[in-house]
């Protein structure tokens, strides 16, 4: 009776082994396959990306005034950051020491690295029409930041776990004003996006004024 | 007893290993693993595993591995201006162990720790914590640069920043096991400082007390893996794998002391899981246990007297059968499913595929298009214009030329002369070559002229300052750094004259330091009312061409002057513009300006499609009392160059700029005339004037003659004394300076200099202010300034003549700053370096990331034989890789038709291969031979005037020119393995680089042959030698000391010298049938 107990247990351990080797194979397949699609699928972006480059070449050496001109922007929201307006915070954080108005504009100062869940950065929750191409812009000075680049970003979700963060690539150090712009697709299920702008965890202060939401109609 | 006292021994051995947290929480007692790798070109050492497997490392002092670092000499270059990341020339393997390091402060500095290896290291760095219970901790580290924490094997923090060690900079949450812990830090350094900080605090940042900290693991020891409390144990089982249900465990325990204890084995949950075992002192168990899947952690609890003295644990993975199987069927659908999305997306890569063909024949034609679309405005203004005619060019007299360059006197100090050859070579700030003159110095010469009316001296380039005395008067002086100087010379007798220059490289508050006299020396006899300068513009477009002519008055009256203007190809004139009458005021000088309509012009270009290289002249001729008093011709050539969109049109065709960095020494015409063809043959048709070495004007009258296009570089002075990137003059203080205004004379100058030159296409009017390689974000500030200077100064020369196409040489590598760039408006043309080490974003869909502009990429596919502080050479195998390098990256831009591609390039690295065979160079060099150089200071069976500065055997040391006594040849680079001096050898020896050139890029027409001539003529030592051509041209050379007249003429044909009451005329031919060729041997000779 032990014996047969001890060759199944042996059996089942054996089919037990050959089942993980599977699945470990299976894995090694599942990633090749999915590198291969992503592969296929980033030459196709390529593709996609060139033939709208291209498309757009041709129209300007033909003299046609491209789409982005034509286009019509519907200003969905808009703050001069003037000190005409309370100052924007998100979040639960009820005070914002860090942010104040300076001659018609915002500034936001920090002296030394925020740490933990701690940001420098000002913001609000915003309604957005899912499906649409939106515009975010806003005017930017900054003078001496380091540790971090300037945030001027979103977080959106699309109801169902999925976290977008698009932003605009401010940079840091010092430098005189100048408009930053980025734009981005609402996806589908998304009804509202947290907008930031500020100094996330680094040093310096920035200026900001003009911040604006647009729809492309 | 005995062994009570060892156990005792071994327990307080543990005791003394362990360290404590200092005051505020710091760990100070670490072991350390390093250096590895973290290469510059993919700065992926962060997510590199070193130790085979970071996250199961059980690391203790002495444990051993080894560290490759890999030396890719192409990698090691490719650094703009930057060495490789450690110096080393071939691959080199450290065996490396783990350390024990204290340190006494609170930052763990790892500089100079690894010794060779500074930078661009990898380094870890661990060690075990035993908490007396399970708690939620804070760790707060600092790191210079990168970081990556693993606790227990588990990845807590990734931070992928670079900054010096700030400690609490980053702090990850996490919680400590009861037991022992491993705590693994990797530190990625940059550059500059390297270390890092770790504290430990709890959650409300309080620094805890009860931990204790190891540089080994204690349980080692005992050939176990867990400890607590002096405890240490084992879980082993019989396989790798373990499946849920019962298994088989043996655990192998250690107790301090031989007591009795009780053991209770637990699962995550804190549930026995087996029979609790009671034991006296350390005991080997064997238990089966019930195991449930997944992430299971083991605890094994000992007891005594009822009293739990320690937890010994670990996590281990359980699987189960059937979720496997579950899996296994959920991978398989994956699997299906990606078969099936497999399919369509191929099929929509052929559908775009197609639809990009589609796109790329509609872009084809949008070409076609718009060069009809030029014609066709060609075509309406030509309509209205004048055709050419063919009259008669009638020769005159009425202006002469006195080529001064040769031997002159030279003085400190005026008092003591010895003999100097002017000019100098052009020399370069750039390259740190040497200076001369050193300080201050007088030149003179003396020469004969008969019945002069006024004389004007010309130099074509002159870096310093100069004063000119004519005859002991004070004539003018000059402070600058290019551009053709002119100063009205005074006192000037019939017969003999002396004049005298004297030179200072020193231009206080301006510049610190030029480069001497280095441009040809003439001196213009004119009449006093004379044709100053024309600047003749043209525009296929309107089928116009327009002068500009400067007419001065050096008499004591006004005069009411006759403006004529014609212009003359071979001796006809072609074209008559209007007739102008004005008036000029005593001493004054007035602009006219004049237009005409030219329907059928011959185009200038650089060979079929675009036209060819025909030179035309602007002739004007003022009449005072209508007697022909001036007759000023000025060569130009009919073409114009524009922007459309994103791409550069000559004569209404579309044109790729495939340019080189030219490094050539292109003031010496030798030089000019082999090498152009030799460019041009491996397709390149545009010549980048790199820096300020090679501001000859004559290197650009030889592009038009040629047909190469020229793309010159200027550059401002942006501060005075010191970089100070901390302290310096803000914008608006700097343009209220002297040096502003320098900087615009010589912009003023520079564009005086070239704006008659067909070939001259693209101006560029500064270099890397910012750049990829130096912007630093401490330099930011001072970056962002000078680039807003130099933006200042683009617009400036474009204010000279709005229709030039400027670009700024780098500008957009703002981009990659942590900033913006300021151009406002934005520059002509797009200009970023070195796109190929970023080709994703810099390259593919250029025609956006430049904002549709043309782009050009000034510099590109950087040398690869030698940087600055680098020298591998042009061996075999590394000339061999770069030819792989520019056959992926030309033809990759050939592919998506970049408009201005200038590589960096065929002239350094074509040309050349240093190898044992003596077949990589013209005159047979190997590489043994320069390293016995470099050991002897000599190379057997080679003259030491031979190698490595060649003697050039010049035909005269009179005419164009500045003519050194040698020319440094082999050694790095393409072009200095160009021989254009030694007749008894080839030109030149291609090597692969050269094939890939020539294969990649778009075939270009061939180069046009020298259409100029030259001969030599044979008198008396330092007599002056008077040639005068059929349309009246007359220019005199003086001889040189074997009494040699070297005369370069613009054009061949019938000319009259006269030299002492001796005359001769000569047919002289043009050059192209030698002109290439090294050597002066064909050059022909005359006795006068």
């Amino acid at each position: 009776m032990l014996k047969i107990i001890i060759v199944l247990l042996f059996g089942i351990s054996i089919v037990s082994a050959n089942e993980l080797d599977v699945n470990k194979q299976l894995k090694k397949v599942v990633k090749t396959k999915q590198e291969q699609l992503f592969r296929k699928q980033k030459k196709n972006r390529r593709a996609q990306k060139e033939i709208a480059v291209l498309t757009k070449t041709i129209d300007k050496i033909n003299g046609i005034k491209t789409n982005e001109k034509q286009t019509i922007k519907k200003i969905l929201y808009f703050n001069p950051l003037d000190g005409s307006r309370k100052i924007e915070k998100y979040g639960s954080s009820s005070k914002l020491p860090f942010a104040k108005y300076v001659n018609s504009t915002l500034l936001i100062e920090s002296c030394k690295p925020q740490t933990g869940k701690k940001r420098t950065v000002c913001g609000r929750w915003l309604k957005v029409p899912e499906g649409k191409t939106i515009v975010f812009s806003i005017w930017v000075k900054a003078e001496n930041v380091t540790g971090t680049q300037i945030k001027f970003g979103l977080m959106i979700s699309n109801g169902k776990g999925k976290y977008k963060w698009p932003a605009a690539n401010v940079g840091a150090g010092s430098f005189d004003w100048y408009k930053v712009s980025f734009s981005t697709v609402i996806p589908f299920g998304a009804k509202r996006c947290l907008l930031m702008y500020g100094l996330e965890k680094g040093i310096g202060k920035v200026y900001f004024k003009d911040l604006k939401m647009e729809v492309i109609d | 007893m005995k062994k009570a006292i060892t156990l005792f021994l071994i327990c307080c051995t543990i005791m003394l290993e362990a360290a404590s947290l200092d005051s505020e929480g710091f760990i100070t007692d670490w072991i350390i693993i390093g250096p590895y790798p973290n290469y510059i070109s993919d700065n992926n050492g962060l997510d590199t595993d070193f130790l085979n497997s970071e996250s199961n490392i059980k690391p203790y002092p002495g444990l051993k591995s080894k560290s490759v670092f890999i030396a890719d000499k192409t990698k090691l270059i490719a650094g703009i201006g930057s060495t490789n990341e450690w110096g080393f020339i071939k691959t080199k393997t450290f065996n490396i162990k783990w350390k024990k390091s204290h340190s006494k402060s609170q930052k763990i500095i790892l500089d100079k720790m690894f010794k060779p290896i500074d930078d661009n290291m990898v380094v870890y760095a661990a060690c075990y914590i035993e908490s007396p219970s399970k708690q939620l901790i804070k760790l707060r580290i600092g790191s210079d640069d990168y970081l990556k924490v693993w606790l227990n094997g588990k990845v807590v923090g990734r931070k992928k920043k670079s900054q010096a060690i700030v400690p609490d900079n980053f702090i990850f949450p996490v919680i400590l096991q009861r037991g022992g812990n491993l705590l693994l830090l990797k530190i990625v350094d940059r550059s500059l400082g390297c270390g890092y900080c770790v504290a430990i605090s709890d959650r409300k940042n309080k620094p805890l007390n009860n931990l204790k900290i190891y540089t080994d693991n204690p349980a080692r020891k005992f050939n176990a893996d867990m400890f607590n409390n002096g405890f240490a144990a084992k879980f082993i089982f019989p396989k790798k794998n373990i499946f849920a249900g019962t298994n088989q465990l043996r655990i192998r325990f250690h107790a301090p002391q031989k007591n009795n204890y009780i053991l209770k084995l637990k699962n995550s949950q804190s549930k026995v899981i087996s029979q609790t075992f009671q034991v006296k002192g350390s005991a080997n168990i064997a238990a089966n246990i019930k195991l449930r899947s997944g992430k299971q952690i083991l605890v094994l609890e000992v007891w005594e007297n009822d009293k739990l003295i320690s937890v010994l644990q670990q996590s281990r993975e359980v699987y189960s059968i059937k979720k496997i199987k579950e899996d296994n069927l959920k991978l398989r659908l994956k699997i299906a499913e990606i078969d099936k999305k497999l399919p369509l997306v191929s099929a929509k890569y052929k559908e775009l595929e197609s639809k990009l063909e589609k796109v790329k024949t509609r872009l084809k034609q949008a070409y076609s298009n718009i060069e009809k679309k030029y014609s066709l405005m060609h075509k309406q203004a030509a309509d209205f214009a004048k055709k050419s005619i063919n009259e008669a060019f009638p020769p005159v007299v009425t202006r002469s030329r006195l080529c001064l360059n040769g031997n002159w006197k030279d003085s400190p100090n005026r008092k003591k002369w010895s003999t100097y050859s002017l000019p100098v070579e052009q020399r370069s700030k750039y390259f740190r070559s040497r200076r001369y003159p050193s300080g201050n110095a007088w030149f003179k010469k003396t020469f004969n002229v008969k019945n002069p009316q006024t004389g004007t001296f010309i130099c074509e380039h002159i870096a310093g300052a100069i004063k000119v005395y004519m005859n002991g008067v004070f004539c003018g002086e000059y402070i600058g750094r290019i551009g053709i100087v002119e100063i009205p010379l005074k006192n000037i007798k019939n017969g003999t004259n002396t004049i005298e220059l004297f030179y200072s490289r020193h231009t206080p508050k301006l510049e610190n330091a030029g480069y001497g006299i280095m441009g040809d020396i003439f001196i213009d006899f004119t009449s006093r009312v004379r044709v100053a300068d024309v600047w003749v513009k043209t525009s296929w477009r309107k089928a116009t061409v327009s002068t500009v002519s400067e007419i001065e008055n050096r008499t004591a009256k006004k005069v009411n002057v006759k403006l004529e203007q014609y212009i003359v190809l071979n001796n006809k004139i072609k074209l008559r513009l209007p007739a102008i009458k004005t008036q000029v005021a005593s001493k004054g000088t007035i602009k006219v300006k004049n237009k005409e309509l030219w329907a059928n012009p011959e185009l200038w270009g650089i060979g079929e499609k675009y036209g060819s290289p025909i030179m035309y002249d602007m002739v004007t001729n003022i009449y005072v009392n209508n007697q022909l008093v001036d007759r000023q011709i000025q060569t130009f050539g009919f073409r114009e160059f524009w922007i459309n969109v994103v791409d550069f049109y000559l004569n209404g065709k579309r044109i790729i700029i495939q340019g080189d960095v030219g490094h050539a020494k292109w003031s010496y015409a030798k030089i000019r005339d082999v090498f152009f063809p030799l460019y041009r043959k491996d397709g390149i048709n545009t010549l980048r004037t790199h820096d300020s070495s090679y501001w000859c004007p004559e290197t650009y009258r030889a592009c038009d003659r040629y047909g190469m296009l020229s793309y010159p570089q200027m550059y401002p002075i942006l501060r005075l004394g010191k970089k100070n990137i901390k302290k310096f003059s803000t914008v608006e203080e700097w343009l209220k300076t002297k040096t502003h205004q320098y900087n615009l004379d010589n912009y003023k100058r520079w564009f005086r200099m070239l704006r008659n030159n067909p070939s001259v296409v693209i101006w560029s009017t500064d270099n890397e202010i910012f750049t990829q390689a130096w912007d630093t974000l401490e330099k930011l500030k001072f970056n962002l300034r000078n680039d807003k200077l130099g933006a200042i100064y683009g617009k400036y020369v474009k204010s000279l003549d709005n229709d030039l196409v400027i670009t700024r040489d780098g500008d957009i590598g703002t981009m990659n700053s942590k900033g913006k760039w300021f151009e406002n408006p934005p520059c002509d043309t797009a200009n970023y370096h070195y796109p190929d080490f970023n080709t994703t974003q810099q390259v593919l869909d250029w025609q956006e990331v430049y904002e549709y502009r043309p782009v050009i990429f000034g510099e590109t596919l950087y040398c690869s034989y030698g940087a600055w502080d680098n020298w591998i050479g042009p061996i075999p195998s590394q000339v061999n890789k770069k030819a792989k390098t520019v056959r992926h990256v030309a033809s990759l831009y050939r592919e998506l038709g970049i408009p201005g591609q200038i590589y960096m390039g065929l002239g350094l690295d074509g040309f050349t291969r240093l190898d044992n065979t003596g077949k990589g160079n013209p005159w047979g060099i190997t590489a043994d031979m320069e390293k016995e150089y470099k050991k002897t200071g000599k190379v057997k069976g080679i003259a030491p005037d031979k190698y490595p500065r060649f003697k050039i055997d010049w035909p005269a040391k009179s005419g164009r020119g500045a003519k050194p006594s040698s020319y440094y040849i082999v050694q790095k680079y393409g072009c200095n393995a160009i021989n254009w001096f030694d007749s008894s050898k080839p030109s030149h020896i291609r090597n692969a680089v050269n094939d890939a050139y020539k294969e990649s890029l778009l075939p270009q027409p061939e180069l046009a042959k020298a259409s100029d001539a030259e001969c030599i003529i044979l008198v008396e030592p330092y007599s002056i030698v008077w040639s005068e051509s059929v349309d009246g041209r007359r220019y005199g050379v003086i001889a040189d000391s074997k009494g040699k007249a070297w005369f370069h003429l613009a054009t061949p044909g019938v000319y009259k010298f006269e030299s002492n009451s001796r005359k001769k005329t000569i047919n002289v031919s043009d050059r192209k049938n030698y002109a290439s060729k090294p050597g002066f041997n064909k050059i022909p000779q005359y006795k006068l």
